[in-house]
């Protein structure tokens, strides 16, 4: 019980880390003709500058090799993060053992009650 | 050591809760008022001690404890163990609750026989206390990783193959368990023997 109250936070920052990856750079994309088939088609109509497409090409290739750095770090920080929620930690053992004596002071009151009730027992 | 959850055929996951069930009740009933901290005690360590994870060349190995539970517990080892087994399922998803029952039967048993066995051979020295210690944890271990073997058998496994892989994936931890288990009989014997006398009746 105590993992999904700790659980949200770690996933949230995880969460708009990745939102903020895949926005900041869509303004940026989108002023560079968006996806690669788009610049494809831009080379082959702007046949009279294949300078500048060409420069356009390799930028949009420098960028997306970094996206795809940029995912893969965060994406072994996801599975590190998973690993580190699903671990059990101190928390768990201290609600465990505080359930063990809060189970077995339970029985003790009950066995002590049981010999108030009869006490030659 | 744990089995999980949709391992073992439904019949045999309701025989083992069923005669967790009867074991726990049984060694609930044997249970002396007086024994009611010691056996919490026991239990939470027990709970506690799957977490402590000793490296081990490329893996690492946890303590299981039944050997030392039993040695201490007696008949109330199977009650103890139920407990902690139950709490380790719900906190660290260790084994599954559809398999609480066969984790408690194959940690369980191995503990009771050591208990009954603790007893019988644990003499008056340190000597004979702490080797009897060491044969329990030990034993404990190769016992429940028999006991492994078996309910694996039971979901169709090849039951020789299954028993080796075990055996052989718990050797380094019978050793630490044994020695683990020495060490805590010995000191006990010298600090408090008293401890020892547990509550076997």
């Amino acid at each position: 019980m105590q993992k999904n109250f700790r659980a949200p936070v770690p996933c949230f920052l995880v969460f708009f880390t990745i939102i903020f990856l895949f926005h900041a750079p869509m303004p940026l994309a989108g002023a560079d003709e968006g996806t690669p088939e788009a610049v494809h088609d831009a080379i082959a109509a702007s046949s009279e500058d294949p300078e500048n497409c060409r420069e356009v090409m390799a930028l949009l290739k420098e960028h997306e090799a970094r996206l795809t750095r940029e995912l893969r770090t965060i994406k072994r920080e996801i599975a590190a993060l998973n690993q580190a929620v699903e671990e059990p930690g101190v928390r768990d053992a201290v609600a465990g053992i505080g359930y063990i004596l809060g189970l077995f002071g339970i029985a003790a009151f009950m066995a002590s009650r049981r010999k108030n009730r009869n006490p030659e027992k | 050591m744990h089995i999980s959850d949709g391992v073992l055929p439904t019949t045999i996951s309701l025989a083992a809760y069923a005669a967790t069930a009867l074991g726990a009740g049984l060694s609930l009933k044997r249970i002396r008022q007086e024994d009611l901290p010691k056996i919490a005690v026991v239990t939470s360590s027990f709970f506690v001690a799957s977490l402590i994870h000793l490296p081990l060349g490329p893996t690492s190995v946890h303590l299981l404890m039944p050997g030392i539970v039993g040695a201490l517990l007696g008949s109330a080892a199977f009650l103890s163990i139920a407990v902690g087994l139950f709490l380790q399922s719900i906190l660290f998803q260790f084994g599954g609750l559809t398999a609480l029952g066969a984790n408690a039967i194959m940690m369980g048993l191995p503990a009771l026989f050591c208990g009954f066995l603790f007893q019988a051979i644990r003499g008056t020295t340190l000597l004979r206390n702490t080797i009897a210690g060491a044969l329990a944890g030990g034993l404990g271990i190769l016992l429940a990783a028999a006991l492994l073997a078996a309910f694996l058998y039971t979901s169709g496994e090849d039951f020789i193959g299954v028993a080796k892989l075990a055996l052989a994936a718990h050797i380094p931890v019978i050793l630490i368990e044994a020695a683990v288990s020495a060490f805590t009989v010995s000191f006990i014997f010298r600090v408090k023997p008293e401890l020892l006398h547990s509550v076997l009746r």
